[in-house]
């Protein structure tokens, strides 16, 4: 009888589990796209991609994100460095309308949403980790542990939700209520990438301010390091367009 | 002296901010296979040329917040890209008689840009530029403002498959709200391709006819214009365009073969094309489509043989279309495997003939500057070693009653960020009596460097 009462027990309890792990990651949110999330960042970003062997590559990108609450957020990527891939741009919509622009052809091609799955310009980085910002959209979490300093949140995929990782576990510091580390799992359930994620406090918000994004199997991991951040521009609309791509 | 001084100041700052690029570029080739009997190509297994050195330089900046500028200087030899006597011998010491190794410079693109000119949200470019119009991967039916550059066409470089060469234009693009764009360009003169090193002397039959090349005058009204709208409805990417010009490849208009030695006609009559486009997605699957109406002008076409009278017909049918539609894909095999593929209705060489011209001036499908043909376009990529290195498979059909495939395999490897070398080979298989059936005794291979800076 006893086993059976606790049985419910645990049954009850755990829709309340499933609950405080989605609102851990609605608070995550706010804080990455939401109200509490700056409006706009303008930043330059360096990645440091390094192989197996210890061999480094560096990139230089300049970045622009807009914040558009409750829907997909804003980004422009511009390449800046090295000479082969310089002048290259990168437009993000939403989950499905991206634009890449090749100023050798002086042509802007849409990208359709498969191409999340690849490699962002040879990083551990894809398309889609680059790509719009938020989980809650796509996936249900459960919160794990929770510690005087952190959460751990396991997030599942949500059926029909178009995202390349069927299980992140999260780590979410209580202090800025932003993800420190995640572990990505692909199809197969196996873990495919680590990121690490360094916090600072800017201004009002706490940001990521270096990133790094390790691959499991391939032993190789990619550094990028926010630089020059400035938050709350009042970056215009005119940036997030295909005009803008095309302009140096 | 201070306004001078002033104004060299401005000058020297913004040129100060000016970035320069550019590359270095080898491309060689050596045939895998024999051929004595070619029609482009005689040569034996082995034989080997250097088609292209190349020195790019590419300088942009901006001189204003609003005012920017880009030039890019090419400066190449091609020393075995030369045709000669009835056929087209890549190497040897008797292929290009005069240079030891002809060289040319070349001003690719030099123009300024101004943002906001007279109206907010109004862009103007001014100089020698390149506009790209359609969303099709190189084979697109839609763009007829830059003329498809011919020169490398035989050399099989990769990277000159397709490529447009920049024109002297006005380009006018006014933007509405975030998705919508008008545009209207002014071509200061017509546009012709850029052709292989030798190609009248081919069409001149090796010198056994002559050759008339139908030239207008550099008038206003012989110059070309084209308009174009784009929008953005139900997250797809729509535009509809208009081209008023020229055919930019010649067209053989003509062949008075009553004396002994014969006269051919050639033209680059005046073309409309009325063009529409789309890209967009389907269940992830990226989809594009372009469709082209061609309205050529009602050129005649003549044709006499011995004795016979001097005919006249129309060269062209009233209006064809032509049209390409892709997908690509990436399946999430390790860094993703990229799929795409085209079909196409009508190559850049192609027209719909009237039946006169087919029957008297010898047009068919299946040989170049023939009748309109349908093909199939593929290739996968497979990147690895975070994208140091590129594995390639392309390859296309020409279908039809007679058909051939080409198969063009490469592998890409990027030794520094700056250095990447290509190797890769074109081989043709299927039916010769085709357009690219033609090669199938050409077999070759490459071997492609290329340094950034």
């Amino acid at each position: 009888m006893r086993k059976i009462i606790a049985f419910a027990l645990v049954l009850s309890l755990a829709p309340l589990f499933a609950a405080d792990g989605n609102a851990v990651l609605k608070k995550v949110e706010e804080r990455l796209t939401g109200n509490l999330a700056p409006k706009d960042i303008h930043s330059l970003m360096v990645m440091t991609i390094v192989d197996s062997k210890g061999n480094k590559k560096f990139r230089e990108i300049e970045a622009w994100e807009k914040n558009n609450i409750g829907k997909d957020n804003w980004r422009i990527m511009k390449f800046r460095k090295p000479a082969d891939v310089k002048g290259i741009g990168f437009l993000v919509l939403s989950d499905d309308q991206m634009y890449l622009y090749l100023p050798e052809f002086h042509r802007i091609r849409r990208i359709a949403s498969h191409s999340k799955k690849e490699a962002f310009m040879g990083s551990d980085f894809s398309y889609d980790d680059m790509g719009t910002a938020g989980f809650v959209k796509f996936y249900g979490a459960e919160l794990l542990k929770e510690s005087s300093k952190e959460y751990v949140l396991e997030l599942r995929r949500k059926p029909r939700a178009k995202k390349p990782y069927s299980k992140i576990k999260m780590w979410v510091s209580k202090e800025a209520m932003l993800p420190t580390k995640m572990e990505l799992y692909d199809n197969s359930g196996e873990l495919a990438k680590i990121s690490e994620e360094e916090l600072k406090n800017i201004g009002k918000y706490w940001r990521p301010v270096k990133i790094k994004m390790r691959s499991v199997k391939k032993n190789t991991y990619t550094v990028i390091e926010m630089k020059d951040i400035k938050l709350d521009e009042g970056l215009g609309k005119g940036i997030f367009t295909k005009r803008f791509l095309k302009k140096r | 002296m201070r306004k001078i001084l002033a104004v060299l100041l401005v000058v020297s700052f913004s040129f100060a901010t000016a970035e320069i690029t550019g590359r270095i570029k080898t491309f060689a080739s050596i045939f895998l296979s024999e051929n004595q009997s070619g029609f482009f190509f005689i040569h034996d297994s082995g034989e080997f040329a250097i088609k292209r050195v190349e020195f790019r330089v590419k300088i942009q900046g901006e001189a204003s917040k609003k005012v920017s500028y880009g030039a890019r200087l090419d400066a190449f030899s091609s020393p075995d890209a030369i045709f000669s006597s009835t056929n087209f011998p890549e190497a040897g010491p008797l292929a290009s008689p005069v240079h030891s190794e002809p060289f040319e410079i070349n001003l690719y693109e030099g123009y300024v840009k101004v943002s906001d000119f007279l109206l907010r949200n109004l862009d103007f470019t001014v100089g020698k530029q390149r506009i790209s119009w359609g969303t099709a991967d190189k084979v697109n039916v839609v763009d007829n403002l830059n003329p498809v550059d011919f020169a490398n066409f035989l050399t099989f470089d990769p990277d000159y498959f397709g490529e447009r060469r920049p024109q002297t234009a006005l380009n006018f693009e006014y933007y509405i709200g975030s998705n919508t764009k008008l545009q209207v360009v002014w071509l200061l003169s017509r546009q012709y391709s850029p052709l292989p090193n030798g190609f009248t002397y081919m069409i001149a039959g090796a010198g056994r006819a002559n050759v008339n090349i139908e030239q207008r005058k550099r008038l206003l009204k012989n110059t070309n214009f084209g308009l174009r709208a784009s929008t953005i409805i139900l997250n797809t990417d729509f535009a509809l365009s208009y081209y008023h010009g020229n055919f930019s490849l010649p067209v053989f208009s003509g062949a008075e073969v009553a004396t002994y030695f014969p006269l051919l006609h050639y033209s680059y009559p005046e073309l409309d094309v009325l063009g529409g486009t789309f890209s967009g997605e389907l269940a992830s699957v990226g989809i594009w489509g372009e469709i082209a109406y061609y309205i050529p002008e009602r050129k005649k076409g003549i044709f006499s043989a011995g004795m016979g009278p001097l005919m006249e017909f129309d060269l062209f049918k009233k209006g064809y279309f032509k049209y390409v539609f892709g997908a690509d894909y990436t399946i999430g095999i390790g860094s993703g495997l990229y799929l795409n593929a085209q079909f196409l209705h009508g190559f850049f060489d192609e027209r719909d003939y009237s039946d006169e011209a087919e029957k008297l001036l010898g047009f068919r499908k299946g040989q170049f500057f023939g009748e309109i043909e349908n093909y199939v376009i593929a290739r996968a990529e497979y990147k690895m070693f975070g994208d140091n290195l590129k594995l390639s498979l392309g390859g296309f059909g020409e279908l039809g009653e007679k058909t051939s495939y080409a198969f063009m395999p490469s592998v890409e490897l990027k030794v520094k960020d700056s250095l990447a070398v290509q190797i890769g080979t074109f081989s043709v298989f299927g039916d010769r009596n085709t357009k690219f059936g033609s090669f199938k005794d050409d077999k070759i291979g490459f071997l492609s460097l290329r340094l950034n800076f």
